[in-house]
């Protein structure tokens, strides 16, 4: 049974890259464009992996894994952030919201692979 | 014997003959004291030491005796010891224990003790042998101390209280073998010890360990039980038994049983620990070294009494002579000069002798024509001391009445007449012309009334004629034979016939060479005078011509003293003057009223007055007057100044300029107040300018209303009061000016403070409210004004309107303010227009307007206005008001015209600093709005960016399937740019961050090494692509660092990524050290290098050295200058050593712990 993992990312051509990336690597791959609609599929679909994009319409990658984190049974779900804040102290403020991992935009799909690999192997 | 025979006999205080004795005994008694001391001390050590050495061997001798006894008796005992005769029949034992005691007397009992301590056999000579008693001995020191140390000796003890005795056990050979003890009688040790002999006295004893006696010659004494401990030199010897030291085993002196002192000495036995002292009394001991002293002492005194017998021998002998010759020189010296000394010793004392009788001899001769000559000279002395006497007491008269003339003459005349014998004198003064009688003695009263009735002149061959052509004493012994008498010369004739003079001696009076009259003497008897009695009146003319001088002298003395009595008057009052002139430098009418109540008191002046010049004119300044109506007086002087001129006293001085006195005011023909009603009493006047340097300042005049002139002294005093008023005028003047330049300077202070108030105020303040307050409070209280504001000029509408105010009534204020008065309206604004200060002394009179009309109701009468103008721009106008009309001080419009500009400067900064904070704060706006720009085009451009570059990379990856060669090159020079473009957009971001102030460090612990192995890895491969070598250098003991890890990794890299870029060739390194807490990071290149004008420039932003090569290599231009301000808030700094063709080094100095976190760049 291959790896589900969920991508909440609000560009289209984001979607495109890693849907391409992920499939061609044996994934299989959920999506949601907002971060209500990614917290509901997470509840929903209780994937083994959430690459979370911050900068999201009306709530943000943050909010959107606080949510995720504070329900008990998609606590154990690891979440990558996937974003273009590449600013010093960045990655610690996705850390202080809940997310394991950290990847910077504009992102090498190799490197996002290598980390999405240290998840869900 | 005479008194003074005595005299130097007694001041013999010790004889010749008693010192030459005493200096033979004190040497020879010397010498024997010496001798017989180091004798003493010599045969006293060694007699000492030799006793005790015999003493000493003496011990040893007896100590070594002793033990060979008790040594002999042990091996006696030793051999019942051995094994095989413990295991013979007790028989056997009994018999061997018999035949024991058979040989060696000294024992007399012996017990066998079996192993275990009980007794099996005792044989003794004094009781029945005892077989197997079984008696235990098993605690018995006597079984125990044998068992464990093999043999023990008992403590002496004594049997019978009459012999001394001591138990000997031997431990038998073998375990648990037995023990045989031995009573030993000791008696023999008292026989070894009382053989000692030494001397007659000396003894021997012994003691034991614990310091009792065992044995003594005197018997007693051991059985009394003595315990000898205590003696010190018992108690020394014990110490050294036990210590073992045999080097104290020498003798000394000490106190032996008896109490006697004696040498002692002694010997150990060391087996028993017994000690063998030998002692002699020190007594006898010494008795030799006693015996030589005693020859010694004889030998002394006996010395002593013969060099006493020929000392005292020898010296007699000398003394003799000498005290013939003493008693010789005691007769000459009494006055016996025919005595002669007759000494025949033939040595020097004789010379001496003969000496003294030359010297007698010769004495008797002068003093023999001595006598002669004294008794001559005795004669001639009492009638020189009569003369002297006579001339002494003509010399006291002379002294004593000076002023009385006459009485000194006749004195003279009574001396001279009693001491030359003769009748009668006379003495006569001359005028030049005659001669008249001025003192006469005892003269005929006939001779006398002639010489008195007539004035004599000097008749041809009369005395007076001699005495002027010769002017020396005339003696003529018999005057009737003389010439004059016959030539019936009235004088001589008068002489010889009415007063009967037969002899006579006239002496002229000569002062300084001149004759002033003459000194007679006459004798009515034809008799020579005496050659000094010629002489004594020549003394006598002589004194009365000194008398006569001292006469005048003393005449002139007074009118002199009278004189300067006045004149010390004179000084007192001008003193007086001068010193009120000191004193009341201010006071200066006070000096001039001084001057002139003085200068008419010693002028005898009725009126004195002084004037001052004003202009060409001469007013009145002080006026005295003697005139009951001085106030009217005064008033007319006042109003009658007077110009120089001829027409007055003063008027002629002033124009001379010098003293000038009208003897008679109504003879003289140009004096023109004869009829003036003041003036017409005036009579004599005299006037002395004043003068100062050159300058006419004033007239002082006195005036007397009767014609008596003034004495030139007057004139002359009159002329120093001149100066003195000068003085007063001047010190007046002076202290005037003074008191003026110290005002102003006081002034100028109050305005230099005020200023500097001011003056801080516009500097420190910022605030324009405070800064104007400050200006206008310093204004009105500087000026001494009521009140003062500042008006704010409106360009706008050309209108003036209250800015700050103060002192000015709340009314007044809350009026102003709603006030705004056009320009053309004020004086302030002209005084702006024109830019001067306007000055209104009088409100009420100026021409109305608003402002001044509020000024006037609230009861301001003066106002000075000052305009604030800079650069013909005008912003105000300064105003400060007075309750009192009047014009202002030159100096107030200057501080104020300076207050003015101090204001526009403050206004002017105060716009300046306002514009600034609104640029300031603009620009602060501006700036976040760039950043904020910046930061959203970061991630707007970076969206896009991430779709180019992931595609590419799936497309590269083969993800959407196999590419051609072709497609994949493109793929991977779109994926380079879009690299390129990246990395612009973050170092666009990075440096608005940085210069936003945003750019804020993480500062944590990082490894350097780790840092530069990441750096090294990251560009590994590109420096492989272009066949460069990349080495890197790090020692291993780097300390842990602390700083922003990701940000000095940027910069490293960037480093280490420019010279892997810029070099074709050769190699590219890194290396680190670190020194003074700083890490010093090296990167260099084998590149084209930098041209040292370039090398600042790199690191500013936009710039790299060659813009054509960078378009090649690629890059921002922004690297460095991100690099450097990342270096510098680290606080460290980065440079660069670059030579053209020769390659480049970077080094970045940092702190190797960064500790506290930089905020903004």
């Amino acid at each position: 049974m291959s790896k589900r993992i969920l991508v909440i990312e609000d560009t289209e051509d984001n979607r495109t890259i890693i849907r391409d990336l992920l499939t061609s690597a044996g994934y299989e791959m959920i999506e949601a464009v907002t971060g209500e609609e990614g917290v509901a599929m997470a509840a929903e679909h209780k994937p083994d992996l959430i690459l979370m994009d911050i900068q999201l319409p009306v709530i943000d990658g943050y909010e959107a894994t606080r949510r995720i984190k504070a329900i008990p049974e998609l606590k154990g779900i690891p979440v990558i952030a996937v974003t273009s804040y590449a600013l010093a102290g960045d990655e610690q403020k996705t850390r202080d919201a809940g997310c394991d991992g950290y990847v910077a935009k504009p992102f090498s799909p190799r490197q996002l692979l290598a980390k999405v690999r240290e998840f869900v192997g | 014997m005479s008194a003074a025979a005595a005299a130097p006999r007694g001041r013999v205080r010790m004889r010749l003959s008693f010192k030459f004795a005493l200096a033979f005994v004190g040497l020879v008694s010397l010498v024997l004291i010496v001798n017989g001391a180091v004798n003493m001390w010599l045969s006293y050590d060694e007699a000492k030491s030799s006793a005790v050495r015999v003493q000493q061997e003496k011990a040893q001798a007896a100590a070594e005796r002793i033990e060979q006894f008790v040594s002999e008796i042990e091996q006696q005992i030793g051999w019942t010891t051995h094994a095989q005769w413990s295991a013979g029949t007790l028989d056997q034992r009994r018999y061997d224990f018999v035949r024991l005691l058979r040989q060696v007397p000294a024992i007399t009992e012996l017990v066998q003790i079996d192993g275990s301590g009980k007794e099996q056999l005792k044989v003794s000579r004094l009781a029945m042998d005892v077989v197997a008693s079984g008696t235990d001995y098993s605690n018995d020191p006597r079984f125990a101390k044998a068992v464990s140390d093999k043999v023990w000796f008992s403590p002496v003890y004594f049997r019978k209280e009459s012999e001394p005795y001591m138990t000997i056990s031997v431990a038998h050979v073998g375990r648990n073998a037995g023990v045989t003890v031995a009573e030993v009688n000791l008696k023999f040790i008292w026989d070894v010890i009382t053989a000692i002999k030494i001397g007659k006295s000396g003894y021997a004893y012994v003691v034991d360990s614990r310091g009792r006696l065992i044995a003594h010659p005197d018997i007693s004494l051991v059985l009394r039980d003595t315990d000898l401990s205590r003696l010190p030199q018992v108690a020394d010897a014990l110490a050294a038994l036990k210590t073992h030291d045999p080097a104290t085993n020498t003798a000394a002196t000490a106190t032996g049983p008896q109490g006697a002192s004696v040498l002692t000495a002694y010997s150990a036995i060391p087996r028993l620990n017994w000690l063998v002292f030998v002692e002699l009394p020190i007594r006898e001991a010494m008795a030799p070294v006693y015996t030589s002293l005693l020859q010694t002492g004889a030998l002394l005194g006996l010395g002593l009494l013969l060099a006493a017998v020929a000392g005292t021998l020898l010296a007699r002998r000398m003394a003799v002579p000498i005290r013939r010759l003493q008693a010789g020189a005691d007769r000459l010296g009494a006055g016996e000069l025919d005595y002669r000394i007759g000494i025949r010793t033939g040595d020097e004392i004789e010379v001496l002798a003969d000496r003294f009788n030359k010297m007698a001899g010769q004495l008797q001769e002068s003093h023999s024509t001595l006598e002669s000559k004294v008794e001559a000279r005795t004669h001639d002395l009492a009638e020189s001391l009569e003369f002297q006497t006579a001339t002494a007491e003509v010399l006291r008269t002379v002294a004593s009445s000076p002023d009385d003339l006459q009485s000194v003459f006749e004195s003279m005349l009574e001396k001279a007449t009693d001491l030359c014998d003769a009748q009668f004198g006379a003495l006569y003064l001359y005028d030049g012309s005659a001669f008249a009688v001025a003192a006469m003695r005892n003269l005929p009263a006939t001779y006398a009334d002639f010489l008195r009735s007539q004035s004599l002149s000097p008749h041809e061959s009369s005395a007076f004629r001699r005495l002027i052509e010769t002017k020396t004493p005339l003696h003529i012994a018999d005057t009737i034979e003389a010439p004059g008498y016959k030539e019936r010369e009235p004088v001589r004739v008068a002489a010889v016939e009415l007063g009967g003079v037969r002899s006579m001696i006239a002496v002229p009076l000569l002062k300084k060479g001149e004759l002033v009259g003459a000194f007679a003497i006459y004798r009515q008897e034809p008799r020579s005078f005496a050659e000094n009695q010629i002489a004594l009146v020549t003394t006598f003319a002589d004194q009365a011509v000194i008398a006569i001088e001292n006469t005048r002298l003393l005449g002139e003395l007074r009118q002199r003293t009278s004189e300067l009595a006045r004149s010390v008057d004179e000084l007192t009052a001008t003193g007086d003057v001068l010193k009120i002139i000191s004193r009341s430098t201010v006071e200066l009418q006070t000096v001039l009223n001084t001057l002139v109540e003085t200068a008419a008191r010693l002028c005898d002046a009725h009126t004195a007055l002084i004037f001052r010049r004003r202009g060409d004119e001469y007013h009145l300044a002080a006026l005295h007057t003697t005139a009951s109506d001085m106030e009217s007086f005064r008033e007319y002087c006042r109003e009658h100044p007077f110009l120089p001129g001829s027409g007055s006293a003063a008027g002629r001085a002033a124009l001379a300029g010098r003293a000038i006195q009208i003897p008679d005011a109504l003879n003289d023909p140009d004096y023109m107040f004869k009829d003036e009603p003041w003036v017409k009493n005036f009579r004599t006047l005299v006037a002395v300018p004043l003068f100062r340097g050159e300058e006419a300042i004033g007239v002082i005049s006195v005036i007397r209303h009767a014609v008596i002139p003034f004495t030139p002294k007057q004139i002359d005093l009159l002329t120093t009061f001149a100066d003195q008023a000068v003085i007063a005028m001047e010190n007046a003047r002076l202290f005037e000016e003074l008191r003026q330049s110290s005002a102003e300077l006081a002034r100028s202070v109050e305005d230099l403070r005020a200023l500097s108030v001011v003056g801080q105020a516009v500097t420190s303040s910022l605030d324009l409210r405070v800064v104007l307050e400050t200006i206008v409070a310093r204004a009105v209280e500087l000026s001494g004004a009521d009140g003062g504001a500042i008006f704010r000029y409106r360009r706008a509408d050309h209108c003036f309107q209250l800015w700050h105010a103060v002192g000015l009534e709340a009314a007044l204020i809350s009026k102003l303010r709603e006030m705004a008065v056009h320009e053309e309206e004020t004086e302030l604004g002209h005084a702006a227009r024109d830019n001067v200060p306007i000055e209104i002394a009088d409100l009420a009179t100026a021409p109305s307007g608003p402002l001044r009309r509020a000024a006037l109701l609230a009861g301001y009468k003066s106002a000075l206005i000052v305009p604030l103008v800079r650069s013909e721009r005008v912003f105000g106008a300064l105003v400060i008001q007075r309750r009192a009309a009047g014009r202002f001080a030159p100096s107030t419009v200057d501080i104020l015209q300076t207050f003015a500009s101090q204001s526009v400067l403050a206004i002017q900064n105060a716009r300046l600093f306002r514009e600034i904070e609104e640029k300031g704060r603009q620009l602060e706006i501006a700036s976040q709005h760039k950043s904020q720009f910046l930061a959203n085009m970061s991630h707007e451009l970076r969206t896009p960016l991430n779709a180019i570059l992931g595609y590419a990379e799936l497309l590269v990856d083969g993800i959407y399937g196999e590419l051609s060669e072709k497609a994949r090159g493109v793929l991977e020079r779109v994926q380079s740019n879009g690299k390129h473009l990246l990395g612009l957009i973050n170092d666009v971001l990075d440096l608005s961050k940085i210069e936003a102030g945003q750019l804020t460090l993480t500062i944590e612990d990082y490894a350097m090494p780790a840092v530069v192995h990441s750096v090294v890895s990251a560009t590994e491969s590109l420096a492989k692509a272009k066949g460069l070598t990349l080495a890197s250098a790090v020692p291993r003991d780097l300390p842990l660092a602390r700083g922003d890890e990701r940000r000095l990794t940027q910069v490293l890299l960037n480093l280490l990524g420019n010279a892997i870029k810029f070099t074709d060739a050769g190699e590219v390194g890194i290396s680190v050290g670190f020194a003074d807490g700083r890490f010093d990071v090296a990167v260099r290149d084998t590149g084209p290098g930098i041209a040292a004008a370039d090398q600042a420039r790199i690191f500013e932003e936009f710039q790299q050295v060659d813009n054509s090569n960078t378009r090649r290599k690629g890059g921002t231009g922004l690297g460095l200058s991100i690099s450097k301000k990342i270096v510098e808030l680290h606080g460290g700094t980065i440079s660069v050593e670059s030579e053209l063709g020769k390659g480049s080094t970077f080094h970045v100095v940092i702190p190797i712990r960064v500790e506290r976190k930089e905020e903004a760049a």
